[in-house]
């Protein structure tokens, strides 16, 4: 059992509990679940990385939200969206250090391995 | 040309002055020709006095030839008097003199020595003088014949005469000389009895060239010798010379063969000339009367053509106006028919005109409607004209190009190449052009083809735009939501996912199928009810009957009660994903199980302690079998409970009561409610 917790930012609840069971089964904690900008930028604190989605509940951002995260800590960050191949929010996604991003429906093997990636990276 | 700007001045020669010039070469020909005709009779003329100025001499010269020869004889005769062979003289004196008095004549007799004998112009017995003639009497003693003098100064009256001498013979010998004396006045009688015009003059001259008599101013010039221009005349020869008074003459001379005196005839070249120049005159004023009569009537006709001409001219300006022009009832025929084929022509011009108008109209009018410009370009790429429209206005655009018309240098700048590749290559050309930027941004269309003259040079561009900006929205909007659709589709994939783990993590593997199938079923409704309602929102009522119509029919087991509230999309789903999951176990376990059971939902939106909105909903079953809290929540329960507070953001309660299941939402309105 690995005690790094993880904080999924993600809208859709549905997403966010299946997410989740991914994460516990793949041995992680899940520190919190949150929908909204504000939520994943406060519930960034004490936990080891980000889940986090692209469209957030109220209108935000997933990116803004990264970015406030690492104006506060170096924090290993996970996208995890549907607009994974939209060129333009892919590019900036990727342009994020030590981020990965993951396309939605997600693959237990992709999680595992993006958050592989984005650990081994801290 | 305004309507009102009269006909503007022409180039060219004025009517007037061409019937003017047209009575000209009518006139002028005919002029030149009697001019010709008038040289050619002064000539004739000429000759004709020349003739008769040869004649005149003629005439003269046998007048004087006769009267010599008559002198000639009766001195002859006299000379033959037996009163002279006899020595008779005062006989012969009384009867010379009284023979000789009647015609105006005197006679003299000298001898061999040049004593006068006798001299009927004095007395018998008068000392006479001794005259010496030695021309006449050598001459007379050479042929014995009479012999005509020159004129000489008499001895005795010291007065001009001429002579006429016979030899007076007696016995064979020569005994003296006979003079007839005769005064010039005798031979002037004769140049008199001719009866020549005033103008003409004679001139009789001895062999000397000195003036015997001379029909004008006679005593002035008698005596004279002429001068050396006069003499040596030709006989019979007509010259021009210059009289003694110094006027030039047209002179005739005939030398007599008796006396070898010569014969004048003149007359003045000026009254030859006279005729000439009063014919010439004549000629000249009917000239200028026949050309100022044509004048006169160059200009009269003009009138009479020129009025009409000026009045078709004005026509012009009815036609301008798409007026008729009016019939012309003028002296001219031609006009007449000029005007009637105006009239006949404007009638179809302004027809024409009226079609065009009603084909502009309707072409305006379907610009107007379709966005749709029409323009043109001149060759410096200017625009010359715009079809109007209700957006603009066309003088705005008129005599601008792109560099007055396009902002961005980019936008410009293709706009400008693509009109130049008209004008280089003829080739119609199409072409996006974009102006103004972001939200004012707007999109053009553009088909330019050229415009080419008679000749085949391009002149312009004809030039379509169609603004297309509503179009590219739309397709930007398009490839947005299809974008959108994408993404929610992939987002819909992972609820799939999640529903597809979380039915099979609760449900065994039997009903895996029916609770799978069921849920995405819910699921399906959802999405055409969010789809259908995404503008406006998803109304709660429909959501509900639509949700649980595969389970019970409302209005008999189903009892649907509240207020229409119009559901935000992610409340819509969570709510009716909620309530698919109550309805299912309703029907497995529930009110719905039975035939008598029934389900009540209601909603209302009541205000909060601090005024705010609330969105309270329930669920109550009735009339079911006894119902009991489940050891372990499932699938349901989480989604029922946990993901509807999660979403809604409120509290949400599910109680197991003796009577049935109760479930109550109680949440903000602002995050339930559209």
């Amino acid at each position: 059992m690995d005690s790094r917790k993880i904080l999924i930012v993600e809208d859709e609840p549905l997403i966010a509990w299946s997410l989740a069971d991914m994460i516990r089964a793949l041995g992680y904690e899940v520190s919190a679940t949150v929908a909204t900008e504000g939520a994943a930028v406060a519930g960034a604190q004490g936990c080891d990385a980000v889940l986090m989605d692209y469209r957030l509940a109220g209108g935000g951002s997933g990116l803004e939200a990264a970015r406030k995260i690492r104006e506060r800590a170096d924090m290993p960050i996970v996208f995890c969206t549907a607009y994974a191949d939209e060129p333009g929010l892919a590019d900036e996604m990727r342009a994020v250090p030590h981020a990965a991003l993951i396309a939605k429906p997600v693959s237990r093997a992709k999680l595992q391995e993006a958050l592989s990636r984005v650990f081994a990276a801290h | 040309m305004p309507a009102s700007e009269p006909v503007p001045r022409a180039r060219g020669w004025r009517l007037a002055t061409l019937l003017f010039l047209f009575g000209a070469t009518l006139i002028v020909p005919s002029i030149l020709a009697n001019g010709l005709l008038l040289q050619r009779q002064a000539g004739l003329q000429q000759r004709d006095i020349e003739r008769r100025v040869e004649q005149v001499a003629a005439d003269l010269i046998d007048g004087i030839e006769r009267e010599l020869a008559l002198m000639e004889a009766m001195a002859t005769v006299m000379a033959a008097s037996p009163d002279l062979a006899a020595g008779r003289l005062e006989q012969f004196h009384v009867w010379a003199t009284q023979l000789l008095q009647r015609l105006g004549l005197n006679v003299l007799y000298r001898d061999l020595d040049g004593q006068q004998l006798l001299n009927t112009r004095v007395s018998f017995g008068t000392a006479l003088p001794r005259e010496i003639l030695p021309e006449i009497d050598a001459a007379v003693r050479a042929t014995l014949k009479p012999y005509v003098s020159d004129m000489l100064v008499g001895a005795v009256r010291r007065n001009f005469v001429i002579t006429v001498t016979a030899p007076v013979v007696v016995d064979g010998a020569l005994r003296g000389f006979l003079h007839f004396s005769i005064d010039p006045e005798r031979m002037l009688g004769l140049m008199k009895a001719q009866k020549l015009p005033p103008e003409w003059n004679t001139i009789l001259a001895d062999r000397k060239g000195v003036v015997i008599a001379r029909l004008q101013q006679h005593e002035k010039f008698v005596g004279m010798p002429l001068p050396a221009s006069l003499r040596g005349n030709v006989d019979g020869a007509v010259v021009r010379s210059v009289n003694l008074e110094g006027v030039e003459m047209l002179r005739g001379s005939r030398i007599s063969p008796v006396s070898g005196w010569t014969v004048a005839v003149g007359v003045p070249v000026s009254m030859v000339r006279a005729q000439f120049v009063a014919n010439l005159w004549s000629i000249a004023g009917a000239g200028i009367f026949l050309g100022l009569l044509t004048l006169v009537l160059a200009v009269m006709v003009a009138r009479v053509i020129a009025g009409p001409i000026r009045q078709i001219a004005g026509f012009a300006t009815a036609l301008i106006n798409g007026d008729m022009t009016p019939p012309l009832s003028s002296p001219v025929r031609e006009a007449n028919e000029v005007a009637a084929a105006f009239r006949l022509a404007s009638e179809r011009l302004n027809a024409r005109t009226r079609e065009l108008r009603e084909t502009l109209a309707r072409f305006n009018a379907a610009l107007h409607g379709a966005d749709i410009v029409v323009f043109v370009q001149g060759p410096d790429r200017r625009i010359t004209w715009i079809s109007e429209s209700a957006g603009y206005r066309a003088r705005n655009f008129v005599g601008k190009r792109e560099e007055d018309l396009v902002d961005g240098l980019e936008e410009r700048a293709k706009a400008i190449a693509l009109r130049e590749k008209v004008f280089a290559t003829g080739q119609p050309q199409e072409g996006e052009l974009t102006t103004g930027v972001g939200e004012a941004a707007r999109n053009f269309r553009q088909r330019l083809q050229a415009i080419r003259d008679s000749s085949g040079d391009i002149v312009g561009v004809l030039g379509v735009s169609v603004e297309v900006t509503a179009l590219r929205r739309e397709q930007s909007r398009n490839t947005m939501l299809v974008r959108e659709l994408a993404h929610r589709s992939k987002n819909l994939l992972a609820v799939v996912q999640a529903i597809a783990g979380e039915t099979l993590r609760s449900a065994g593997a039997d009903d895996f199928m029916d609770r799978f199938g069921a849920r995405l079923q819910s699921l399906a409704l959802l999405q055409d009810l969010v789809v259908s309602g995404a503008r406006g929102g998803v109304e709660l009522g429909q959501l509900v009957r639509t949700q649980l119509a595969p389970f019970a029919e409302p209005g008999k087991r189903l009892e649907i009660a509240g207020p229409e509230v119009r559901l935000r999309p992610e409340a819509a789903n969570m709510l009716g994903m909620a309530l698919h999951e109550l309805a299912t176990n309703a029907t497995k376990y529930g009110c719905l199980s039975v035939p008598e059971g029934a389900v009540l939902i209601a909603w209302r939106l009541q205000p909060d302690t601090d005024g705010a909105q609330r969105f309270r909903l329930t669920w109550r079953e009735s009339g079911g079998p006894p119902v009991a809290k489940p050891a372990q929540g499932g699938f349901g329960s989480r989604v029922v409970i946990d993901m509807t507070a999660a979403t809604l953001g409120g509290r949400v309660s599910l109680d197991y009561l003796p009577d049935g299941v109760v479930w109550q939402v109680d949440a903000p309105a602002t995050i339930v409610m559209d």
